[in-house]
């Protein structure tokens, strides 16, 4: 049998071979880091290398296994951080002029768990500045370039977190979702992303960009893999996200609102039609497929937008004033056009997302197990399509789940004819996790879309 | 009434008043920019007061 390259080794497939001495930790490390200096610099995934903290954790993973000591699953395996993440003593610059020179000095939630866990932290991986939109070009860094066609955007504000996991650099990445900023990237890149229940995460160490609509979750390999990165982060407030997977979908219900995506004419019919085809795939395993409507799209925006503008408003308001130029065109157009909000446009919102929480609870998620639904509605554009100027944001279904706070997971299902990931969601109750890493976990295996990463 | 574009947008003295209000100096090069993009979240928050909101779920027995 031929051995696996080391970065297309799972992170359980990798466990195995560090617990039974077959690798070392220092190997796959050095491995990622020569695959980093190969590669990164047309994709430009990362923001900042720590190789000296990298080294230094893998010398210490090894360290324990030779000792008996285990972490668990994360011990000795290559990970990397979103950009927006705090991590004690490394710069961490939200994508910004404005912290350019940053150094907190104590580690995210996110990334002490992860340090807990004996990870092995390769960098701080590009972001949109301060999450809020792009491609940019005149940021600290230029944008993450997507691993498959290096003309075409990676999505955002997790860019390069998508681009790591797509470029083999590392198994698992952590990046943010306020409105769509893990799965949309997840999407445009082929690889899974998974958006937690709101709440499920701790925010604490994670710069701010809509504080009431935030999320930190993985992207990953393949859909075990965000499960077991997830439990990492969340701690242990709710059953694993691993726990359902190798579980078959006979007796399941889901629901597929078609139309949520069909009625927008920014639908490639490609992505209309790898979407039909993944529900057929799901009703093959056993899962029972019901049509419904949802609420409409726009109704979802509207409200999700006036929260996380006026929010992302206040977060911003002082610099905005002080520090104009500092800041990116793009996010700074952006963010100033909150100012125009009223607290009684931010109320309504609040009643509306309310609403819209409620109906999904009692309509949808009383009678079906999960939502099977679309993600960006088109393959990823090219980065000539943008014009630096003005703020534009792809067509999308993800910001509905930031305002109900339902746990979304993006998975590929398939590419495009160009060649390029195209990909849907799975939504499940809240705190419900384990159930679409279920189903996405069968929709992988049924599919062999692992095979996608490049 | 469904609220559109042309009857929310700000006239340039509305504009103009909130921005002193706001004691927000736009860099000149990209207020237009963010004229467009005020325009956008009125018209959304417009929509968000005239959607009639349903009556609540009643809870399960």
């Amino acid at each position: 049998m031929i051995a696996k390259p080391l970065h297309q080794l799972s992170i359980v497939e990798a466990g195995q071979q560090l617990r039974s001495g077959a690798i070392t930790s220092r190997q796959l490390t050095d491995a990622a880091l020569q695959r980093i200096a190969a590669l990164d610099p047309q994709i430009r995934a990362f923001a900042t290398l720590t190789v000296d903290r990298a080294l230094a954790d893998a010398s210490q993973a090894d360290d324990n296994f030779s000792r008996g000591i285990d972490l668990g699953p994360m011990q000795g395996i290559p990970y990397a951080l979103k950009d927006l993440i705090d991590t004690a003593g490394i710069r961490t610059t939200a994508g910004s002029r404005l912290m350019f020179d940053h150094v907190p000095t104590e580690d995210a939630v996110v990334a002490r768990r992860l340090r807990e866990a004996g990870g092995v932290l390769l960098g701080k991986l590009a972001t949109y500045e301060f999450a809020v939109v792009g491609p940019s070009f005149d940021l600290p860094y230029p944008p993450a370039r997507n691993p498959w066609n290096t003309d075409h955007i990676t999505g955002g504000s997790s860019s390069g977190s998508a681009a790591a996991v797509a470029g083999g650099f590392v198994r698992t990445a952590i990046g943010t979702d306020t409105g769509g900023s893990i799965r949309s990237p997840a999407c445009y890149c082929g690889v899974v992303g998974l958006k937690p229940t709101f709440g499920r995460v701790s925010l604490a160490g994670v710069y701010p960009l809509s504080p009431s609509l935030d999320h930190a979750g993985p992207l990953s390999a393949t859909v075990e893999e965000a499960a077991l990165t997830l439990d990492i982060i969340a701690g242990d407030v709710a059953p694993s996200a691993r726990s359902r997977i190798g579980e078959d979908l006979r007796g399941l219900t889901i629901a597929y609102p078609r139309s949520f995506h069909i009625t927008d004419p920014g639908a490639a019919p490609e992505v209309v039609t790898a979407l039909d085809d993944a529900v057929s795939q799901l009703s093959l395993l056993g899962a029972r497929i019901e049509e419904i409507d949802l609420p409409s799209y726009q109704l979802f925006e509207d409200c999700g937008a006036v929260i996380l503008q006026a929010e992302a408003y206040a977060v911003h308001e002082h610099n905005l004033r002080a520090r104009a130029r500092d800041y990116g065109r793009l996010a700074y157009q952006s963010l100033a056009a909150g100012f125009v909000l009223s607290n009684a446009d931010v109320a309504r919102a609040r009643e509306v997302q309310r609403a819209l929480t409620l109906r999904l609870n009692h309509d949808v998620f009383s009678r079906f197990d999960a939502i099977v639904c679309a993600n960006v509605l088109a393959p990823a554009p090219r980065f000539d399509s943008f014009d630096g100027k003005t703020p534009r944001w792809t067509a999308m279904r993800t910001l509905p789940f930031n305002v109900t706070g339902h746990p979304a997971l993006a998975l590929p299902i398939g590419l495009s004819k160009s060649g390029l990931p195209l990909g849907m969601q799975i939504v499940g109750k809240a705190f419900d996790e384990a159930r679409v890493c279920q189903i996405g976990a069968a929709h992988e295996m049924a599919t062999d879309t692992v095979q996608l990463m490049v | 009434m469904t609220p559109d574009e042309q009857t929310v947008a700000f006239t340039d003295v509305a504009f103009d008043a909130l921005l002193v209000a706001a004691r927000l100096s736009i860099p000149e090069d990209m207020r237009a920019q963010v004229r467009t993009g005020a325009n956008q979240l009125r018209l959304m928050a417009a929509r968000l007061h005239a959607y009639e909101l349903p009556a609540e779920p009643a809870a399960p027995e």
